[in-house]
């Protein structure tokens, strides 16, 4: 038994979940009985909710050090973070939403055909789903490692989709490249803040639900 | 259910909603994206009234001898504009009689619209600016944004309250320019932005007669053929031309004002009559 | 089941049925089995070993088009780096077809429905639907430009068709030739990102017009631009209008002026649109052709062209040391700026009508007339019966040859005991009809068969003539079935008769004597440190050279060509020495047939010291008037030898400092 993963859609797949199932991989995670948590029991809407303020959040900051970076040409992108704990913790289709109304956040600020950033958000988190269950996840740094990975992977995609309107390409990847060293080493220092802010504020609306429910 | 089919399902969810985003009718999407904006605007115009404060206290931290002195400058200053602005009117209203004389047609006219900038975003992708005035000082698209250092680019959308404006450093803006003293228009486009340096954009169809080097660069500035833009306003420095390999023209680089990425306000020109 | 068991055990003597090692009927199958599982094998390895690259090139020739892109042809400068043919670009303003697959379709179901809707009963045909849907489609992207421009241009639908159908990967032209404020006003306007782009082509530039116009030549459209850089020849290839050298110095130099194609590959699918959002398979950037620096001098030609003006002729220029010719002039010549892009059907009507099409200078050959008489003058010397310090007749005005009295042309009846010099600058034709007696016309021909006036010159230009003629009494054998007569004699040693040369070979003439050799071969490509000349002497006695240039000299001071002995002509210091000619020709004009006169003057300056040498051919436009070598084709050569000293003399600051030449 130990070795069948758990049906995807299963709340109790989710690793925060405390769950009475075994996790979905042996290797990758730790065999514990996890009783079911406040979390899942919240509101798809309401979850859904707070990561969409957690994202605007999350960008109202990035925003602000991007217009500080302005005037040395360097620019902060961490997308991956509105996408990282809603894929790893959440159950698809909620995430899903949640990761692509994230990306039209993005998309409405920026000169690209909406839904862009939307769609690449949602790539992202239908794949960290897909192998969350082979990866540890439970702690901070594992969740950062995971969240720096998307980031890199975003940014290379979107870069590519923007690189070849640019009438000097060649000149283009070196400050892509800064900037996307910028953006990593930006995200690893936010990260556990971000991660931490949408963990308590999940934790304080599951434990309000849970009282009134 | 067969478990490869369980496996996939994350991404078979995945192409539903992109084959729907598809089909969502355009309409919708602008809606949208109207909305999503207004829904992050007071964040930056909050940031912005914020910094304004900031500075406000940060001026009221100055002695008053510093004030009266920088009073004093920009009294000075003001008196040398005045001046200016009397020969500009001058000069203008020669231009309209000979404009008359010569029965020319007389550049549309421009209502200059000052707004604080919100917010800059300036990535190796775009480099734009958010400004906090919009449709409640009836901006259009398209409409030219200067500085005192020439032009900062073109209003590419607008909002209740705010707008946004692609700069000349971006790889969205072209502009029909010239080279100072001459009257043959080139292409410029926006897109080098390197790190740590100041932006730049290039240049194409540049007659081969021309000649710059970063030791003797030369002045492009607006055109005025292209119809949004009024001549002579300064894009930057050429920097570098080249000849193509196909010997017709050249093709080079520009350096643009490194002002431009600490702009702290603007000036919209509002056109006075659409073309 | 209990029973089958039991017959099994039956048959087997055991309790269940043991594996049998093999049967025999059974081995037969297997061997079909894996003789086709071979043959399956065998035939998969060939399809991937040995015909793989069959299967890659036809996918890719099935995937890939290749497009290829002229580059612009070399520029031509003048000897001093000036500008004679360059190209200049065209501003166009183009749609990708290729990019509109969708916009296409979607416009197709909306005409097809509202057809539908409004129960037409006449519903067009799918093709007919198509054509609709391209041309709104076309004509909504074309209604952005006329609102930028302010035109009311409509899409030709035959046009959009052809160009569908055949070139759907190449930019469909909208408007072609913008002014350079539309062109600005659209890259202002048009956004970055869209189907609609400005383009640049090209076409030949002509800064100065018709000048040298036969000479320099024009160029035509080339259809099929090939590139040897550009990989996928053998894929389907869509090819922008290059252009081809069709006469002059652009046909002749052509492989050197033609620029290098470039151009792209790219992926489609498979009705043949462009990918979305594919870059090229692999780009190359046209490259444009070599320069051309030719031998002609702007100045010279300008002042030889402006001092022939609207008579006919030609005017040869050539550099004595090294044969590289200064100026090639042939009057009446055409402006070749209306060859650009392409001449239409009334100028080129009209070029025909004036015979401008021919460049006299080369193509035109012609009875030397007195100029001839240098040529045989040397031969006689050569002979021995010529001796320029001794009469060699008692000129009275005509001279009896044969049963034909032959008589002077020249100042009839006085110029009585004549020597050589005085018989040059007189131009005595009864000195020369008794020299060309003595001299005989075999002779004489092989004396202008050593200075290669029976041939081609060579020069770097198409339609040379075939046409000159060194007559001798074999040519007239084998041409007119008939005897040389003595009066052929005496018609040949005054440049008339059978004789035909071209301007240019009279100045290749003129600047072998000057160099006191027999041949100049003429180049029209300008070699900076080209070596001087050195061919066969002519093998005149010092005395022989001196009288011979002597005579020249007197030619310009109290000859036939006093005329330029005035100030207007005059250049201190240098001494001209020349020779004129007058020829007849018979023509019919305006239905009356006579004879007209083609003035001729051979020349070189300074006289002691050549350094160039010139040929002026005019001719007469009217029927027996006074029209001389001396009077009409001598300015003309006096007045470009006097600039070529003007321009040589003209202190250093003075110069023009010339356009630098890569």
């Amino acid at each position: 038994m130990t070795g069948s993963p758990p049906s995807r859609k299963s709340p109790c797949s989710s690793p925060s979940s405390l769950t009475n199932r075994p996790a979905a991989h042996p290797i990758a995670s730790p065999v514990v009985l996890r009783t079911r948590s406040p979390l899942s029991r919240l509101p798809p809407l309401l979850r859904f909710s707070l990561i969409f303020l957690s994202t605007l959040l999350l960008w109202a900051v990035t925003a602000q050090l991007n217009h500080a970076l302005a005037p040395w040409r360097l620019y902060v992108f961490v997308g991956a973070l509105a996408v990282t704990l809603p894929a790893l913790t959440f159950p698809f289709k909620t995430g899903l939403l949640a990761s692509f109304c994230g990306g039209l956040l993005f998309d409405a600020v920026a000169p690209v055909s909406f839904g862009t950033h939307a769609l690449l958000f949602a790539l992202t988190h239908a794949v960290v789903f897909n192998f969350r269950d082979r990866v540890p996840r439970d702690d901070t740094l594992s969740r950062v490692v995971i969240a720096l990975f998307a980031n890199l992977g975003l940014f290379l995609i979107f870069s590519f989709t923007q690189v070849a309107r640019s009438p000097a390409p060649a000149s283009l990847w070196p400050r892509l490249f800064a900037d996307l060293a910028c953006s990593q080493i930006c995200l690893a220092l936010i990260a556990p803040w971000f991660f931490a802010i949408q963990a308590r504020a999940l934790a304080l609306l599951a434990d309000d639900t849970h009282r009134y429910a | 259910m067969p478990k490869r089919f369980d496996q996939a399902r994350p991404f078979l969810t995945l192409g539903l909603v992109v084959a729907a985003w598809l089909i969502v009718p355009t309409v919708f999407k602008t809606f949208t994206r109207a909305s999503f904006f207004e829904l992050t605007a007071p964040v930056s115009v909050a940031a912005s009234y914020a910094r304004d404060l900031q500075e406000y206290w940060s001026l009221r931290l100055r002695s008053n001898s510093e004030l009266i002195e920088a009073g004093r400058d920009l009294a000075r200053l003001n008196a040398s504009y005045d001046l200016a602005v009397q020969q500009n009117v001058e000069m203008q209203g020669e231009i309209a009689r000979l404009e008359a004389i010569l029965r020319l047609p007389s550049y549309s006219g421009y209502r200059s619209e000052h707004a604080r900038v919100v917010r800059r975003d300036f990535s190796g992708w775009w480099q734009r600016l958010t400004i906090r005035k919009g449709k409640n000082f009836n901006f259009t698209v398209g409409s030219p944004v200067v500085f005192s250092g020439g032009v900062v680019g073109r209003v590419s959308e607008v909002f209740a309250y705010t707008a946004t404006v692609d700069l000349i450093s971006s790889q969205t803006v072209r502009l029909a320019a010239v080279v100072e003293g001459d009257i043959r228009p080139i292409s410029y486009q926006g897109g080098l932005n390197p790190t740590f340096s100041s932006a730049g954009g290039v240049i194409e169809f540049v007659p081969l007669d021309i000649f710059a080097s970063a030791n003797a660069t030369k002045r492009l500035v607006t055109s005025g053929l292209g119809g949004v833009f009024p001549p002579g306003l300064t894009i930057g420095s050429v920097i570098k031309v080249e000849p193509s390999t196909d010997g017709l023209f050249k093709s080079g680089e520009v350096k643009l004002d490194d002002r431009l990425a600490a702009l702290t306000e603007v000036t919209v020109l509002v056109p006075l009559e659409s073309y | 089941m209990a029973s089958d068991d039991r017959n099994l055990a039956d048959r087997s003597g055991k309790l269940f049925e043991s594996h049998k090692g093999y049967d025999p009927r059974v081995v037969f199958f297997y061997f079909i089995t894996a003789g086709l599982l071979l043959l399956l094998g065998g035939g998969l390895a060939y399809q991937q070993l040995f015909r793989g690259d069959l299967y890659h090139d036809r996918e890719r020739a099935q995937n890939q088009r290749r497009i290829l892109v002229p580059g612009p042809r070399g520029n031509i400068y003048d000897r001093h780096g000036e500008l004679l043919v360059g190209n200049r670009p065209r501003f166009a303003v183009v749609l990708y077809l290729d990019e509109l697959r969708a916009r296409f379709r979607t416009e197709f179901i909306r005409i097809r429905k509202n057809y539908r809707e409004t129960d037409d009963q006449e519903l067009p045909t799918a093709e007919q639907l198509w054509t609709l849907a391209r041309v709104s489609v076309v004509q909504s992207y074309l209604e952005q430009i006329n609102a930028i421009l302010g035109r009311d241009l409509k899409v030709d639908a035959g046009r959009l068709n052809k160009h569908f159908a055949r070139d759907l990967l190449l930019p469909y032209p909208l408007i072609e030739d913008l002014p350079p404020a539309d062109y600005a006003r659209l890259i202002e306007r048009l956004p970055v990102v869209s189907p609609l782009q400005l383009y640049t082509t090209n076409t030949r530039d002509y800064p100065h017009a018709s000048t040298a116009s036969q000479t320099l030549g024009f160029v035509g459209i080339n259809e099929d631009v090939e590139s040897n850089n550009l990989s996928g020849s053998d894929l389907t290839t869509f090819k922008m209008r290059g252009s081809i050298g069709r006469d002059g110095l652009e046909l002749k130099f052509d492989p050197l002026l033609q620029g290098e194609a470039g151009g792209s590959i790219f992926r489609v699918d498979p009705l043949g649109y462009r990918l979305r959002d594919t870059k090229a398979v692999e780009t190359l950037l046209p490259v444009q052709g070599k320069n051309l620096v030719t031998s002609i001098d702007l100045d010279l030609q300008l002042t030889a062209e402006q001092a022939i003006g609207d008579q006919v002729g030609a005017a040869v220029a050539i550099d004595v040391r090294t044969g590289e010719v200064l100026v090639l002039a042939s009057k009446p010549d055409y402006d070749l700026s209306k060859f650009a892009p392409r001449l239409n059907h009334a100028d080129a009507a009209d070029i025909t009508a004036r015979g401008a099409w021919t460049n006299l200078a080369i193509s035109g050959a012609f009875p030397p007339g007195s100029t001839f008489k240098i040529l045989t003058s040397i031969a006689g010397m050569r002979a021995g019966v010529i001796d320029p310090a001794e009469p060699l007749d008692h000129c009275q005005g005509s001279i009896q040859i044969g049963n034909r009295t032959f008589v002077c042309n020249n100042d009839r009846g006085r110029h009585g005991e004549i020597l050589l010099p005085g018989a040059i600058a007189q131009s005595c034709d009864i000195y020369y009809f008794a020299a060309g007696r003595l001299l005989t016309q075999d002779r004489l021909a092989a004396e202008g068969r050593r200075f290669h006036l029976h041939e081609r010159t060579g020069i770097e230009l198409p339609h040379e003539t075939r046409r000159m003629i060194m007559p001798d009494s074999e040519y007239k054998e084998r041409v007119f079935g008939e005897k040389w007569f003595p009066g052929d004699t005496a018609n040949a040693s005054i440049g008339q008769g059978y004789v035909l040369v071209s301007p240019l070979q009279m100045a290749c003439f003129a600047a072998s004597v000057a160099r006191n050799e027999v041949h100049t071969p003429p180049t029209l490509v300008h070699r900076p440190n080209a070596p001087t000349l050195k061919t066969e002497s002519i093998g005149l006695t010092p005395a022989q050279r001196s009288a011979l240039v002597e005579g020249m000299v007197l030619t310009i001071t109290e000859g036939t060509a006093k005329a330029l002995n005035i100030d207007q002509f005059k250049i201190p210091g240098v001494r001209l020495a020349g020779k004129t000619g007058t020829a007849q020709k018979i023509v019919t004009k305006d239905g009356k047939t006579g004879t007209i006169n083609l003035a001729w003057f051979i020349c070189f300056a300074p006289a002691d010291n050549p350094e160039i040498a010139m040929a002026v051919m005019l001719e007469g436009d009217t029927i027996g008037e006074e029209f001389g070598g001396g009077r009409n084709a001598g300015p003309v050569a006096a007045t470009v030898i006097k600039k070529y000293f003007e321009n040589k003399n003209r202190p250093a600051d003075q110069k023009i400092t010339p356009f630098k030449v890569e």
